[in-house]
């Protein structure tokens, strides 16, 4: 999976209207800027300030990030300049980075699919003493949980007043006539789970995923899916009445709902997953990006980010304000079931899981 | 290394979706520029070193990118990646859809391109041009938002399906998207300005003396075209045909966007290798595959056309 929760591949419309130049400039700001830090600073040695290059996915979150943690971390610490980049999601880079010798990111926003298993060699251990590693889901001695993001049952609030609670609901196409809409991936964002959820699989019993049984269970509603290219798709097909029905993610739900569409999101049976901080092997300003995912992650700062932007913290014991805008939005503190995407399992059968995608659209 | 295969973030305009098989490209246009080269340099030797900052270039930043992609698909980790053909039909498949998606946008784009060329050969100075940066605009915006608006145009609730339903024309809605119909439509837009350039480039080496000559001897005006204009403009024709064919096949945004989830181009196989699942062998191998064939492809082609003629010499 590339691209997450906050969706790389399309802009959304609010972006589109704005045009696509001023978009593209803003993207390749970043780059311009970390090239000439990384030129210009050379790193701690010079005297001048610290530079950390960190690298998120651009957007509205990367935003959200450099306000939330970065901006206050610069105030705190005037020693330290920290220049960002983007397309943090594109695993290939930071393999071809740390391959290459030329490791240009010092800290790298991640998810649940990078940093496990042989991914760990091209990761700096982290300072497990500095840093609460092990505290969140999924936390290692290489990664550590930043936020958590959680894909949803959404629906036109309009249209459908009386959504469907489960994802058996979600499935009858009698209940609720029309088209349903996935992101197309092979990764964490909720095809089988909610297949094998619809077919009866108890929640704490999804893994490992029994593949062939979700493919049973989505065959029954094939002719009426549509596959998104972007996870910001899903949620526009629903603004456009293309789709009555999706499964989202709840942060893009929220950022289309900001821009005046009427969408709502379903807290049951959601799945939830994690970001996680990460240093490329090679990183050329390491101890400076140490003492940045200290702050970023740890208990008192970690729910910052989600009072302005609706994912929840990835420290357990970080508590996001109940009154901001985002709260509906963002997987903390809400009723209904869960269940956490197992990262391992994924990492494991990612490639199993993206061939029978590939030859069951196919049939 | 990236560079080899594909780089899936820089800014999706043209030439970078074309870099998915920039390969293929590359090769076939460093291929007839070192025949050119050859050629001009016996005629003005010395003029013939102008050539070799730009040979370099090619050599540099596409020779050996193709030979490392190469060379990954054989030794990341092994040459079992090209197993992944036994493994599942779906590879082997998506090399007939792009080939099929190449040809059918290449034949578009020669039937929407061929009048428009025309036109701006025959008019006046002042109207070609306002023809000309028409067919420039499209480059002033990025791929990704022109296949966006097409998706805005041509799904479900789009505008098309939705202006001829409250006609009262059609009850459901035409199928015009997540099918090979929305990538070709998707893919003729993003590529008509490559075939109208080259029609148009060719055309303007006709003689119009010819036409008129034909035109004098008693040729009707449509047989002065099918007799004369028409076979010399052969060459443009060529020229566009390889240059859009050969494009084409490196698309991945706009099938991924317009067209069938079902059948996937070659190009989308190899950003899911690459960047979905860290396979540089494999996507290396599937971009060998698709490099071979196509120079196999092309090479297959230009035994029917001499591809002196595509640059334009006389045969």
């Amino acid at each position: 999976m590339r691209d997450h929760e906050r969706g790389g591949l399309r802009p959304t419309r609010r972006q589109m209207l704005r045009g696509g130049l001023g978009g593209a400039a803003l993207l390749a700001m970043p780059q311009f800027l970390a090239g000439c830090g990384d030129g210009g600073g050379g790193g701690s040695a010079g005297g001048g300030p610290t530079t950390v290059t960190f690298a998120s996915n651009g957007g509205a979150l990367q935003k959200a990030q450099e306000q939330a943690y970065l901006n206050p971390y610069m105030r705190a610490n005037p020693g330290i300049k920290i220049v960002q980049d983007v397309g943090s999601t594109d695993y290939a880079r930071i393999e071809a980075m740390v391959k290459s010798g030329l490791v240009t990111w010092d800290l790298v926003d991640v998810g649940g699919d990078f940093g496990t298993g042989d991914q760990e060699a091209l990761l700096e251990p982290l300072d497990c003493g500095l840093i609460d590693c092990l505290a969140g889901e999924g936390g290692t001695k290489y990664r550590v949980p930043l936020h958590r993001y959680a894909s949803v049952m959404g629906y036109r609030t309009d249209k459908t007043p009386d959504p469907p609670k489960t994802w058996a609901e979600w499935f009858d196409l009698d209940a609720y006539p029309g088209k349903r809409a996935f992101f197309r991936v092979s990764g964490p964002t909720g095809i089988y789970e909610s297949a094998l959820l619809a077919d009866g699989v108890s929640i704490d019993k999804l893994f490992p995923l029994d593949v062939d049984r979700a493919f049973r269970k989505l065959d029954t509603i094939k002719s009426s899916l549509i596959w998104a290219p972007s996870p910001t798709d899903t949620v526009r097909l629903l603004a456009d009445g293309e789709v009555t029905l999706a499964s989202v993610f709840s942060s893009q739900a929220y950022a289309m709902a900001q821009d005046g569409a009427k969408i709502g999101v379903v807290w049951n049976e959601y799945g939830l997953g994690s970001d996680y901080l990460v240093i490329p092997k090679g990183a050329k300003n390491k101890d400076a990006a140490m003492a940045l995912a200290a702050y970023m992650t740890g208990a008192e700062r970690n729910a910052q980010l989600s009072n302005i932007y609706p994912v929840a913290p990835g420290h357990p014991d970080a508590r996001p304000d109940e009154s901001a805008s985002t709260y509906d939005f963002l997987p903390s503190g809400k009723g209904g079931t869960s269940f956490a995407y197992d990262s391992r399992y994924y990492a494991d059968n990612q490639k199993m899981l993206a061939r029978r995608l590939n030859e069951w659209l196919k049939r | 290394m990236a560079e080899a295969v594909i780089r899936p973030n820089d800014p999706p305009d043209a030439p970078t979706v074309a870099a998915a098989s920039g390969s293929a490209a590359a090769s076939t246009v460093s291929t007839v520029s070192t025949v050119r080269t050859a050629r001009t340099a016996r005629r003005v030797p010395g003029w013939g070193l102008l050539a070799v900052p730009g040979i370099a270039f090619l050599l540099l930043f596409f020779g050996w990118p193709i030979a490392d992609m190469a060379i990954l698909s054989l030794t990341e980790p092994s040459p079992a990646n090209y197993a992944v053909f036994a493994e599942s039909p779906v590879y082997r498949d998506a090399y007939v859809t792009t080939f099929l998606v190449a040809v059918v946008t290449t034949g578009t784009c020669l039937l929407l391109g061929y009048p428009y060329a025309y036109v701006m050969h025959a008019s006046g100075r002042r109207l070609a041009l306002v023809l000309g940066f028409f067919v420039l605009l499209p480059f002033w915006s990025s791929i990704l938002v022109r296949t966006f608006a097409w998706s805005v145009w041509l799904q479900d609730s789009g505008i098309v399906n939705t202006a001829l339903m409250s006609a009262g024309v059609i009850d459901e809605p035409l199928p015009l998207i997540r099918n090979a119909l929305g990538t070709t439509i998707g893919m003729t837009h993003v590529l008509l300005p490559f075939m109208v350039l080259s029609l148009y480039a060719g055309m303007r080496r006709i003689d119009p003396d010819l036409t008129r000559a034909a035109k004098s001897l008693g040729a009707s005006p449509l047989t002065a075209f099918r007799r004369v204009f028409l076979p010399l403009s052969k060459a443009g024709i060529y020229a566009g045909s390889l240059i859009v064919f050969v494009i084409s096949l490196g698309f991945y945004l706009t099938p991924a966007i317009l067209g069938d989830p079902g059948e996937p181009l070659v190009g989308q196989l190899i950003v899911e290798q690459v960047s979905g699942q860290l396979e540089f062998g494999v996507g290396g191998a599937l971009g060998v595959v698709l490099l071979v064939s196509t120079l196999v492809i092309v090479g297959a082609g230009t035994r029917l056309v001499d591809l002196r003629t595509v640059m334009g010499y006389e045969e």
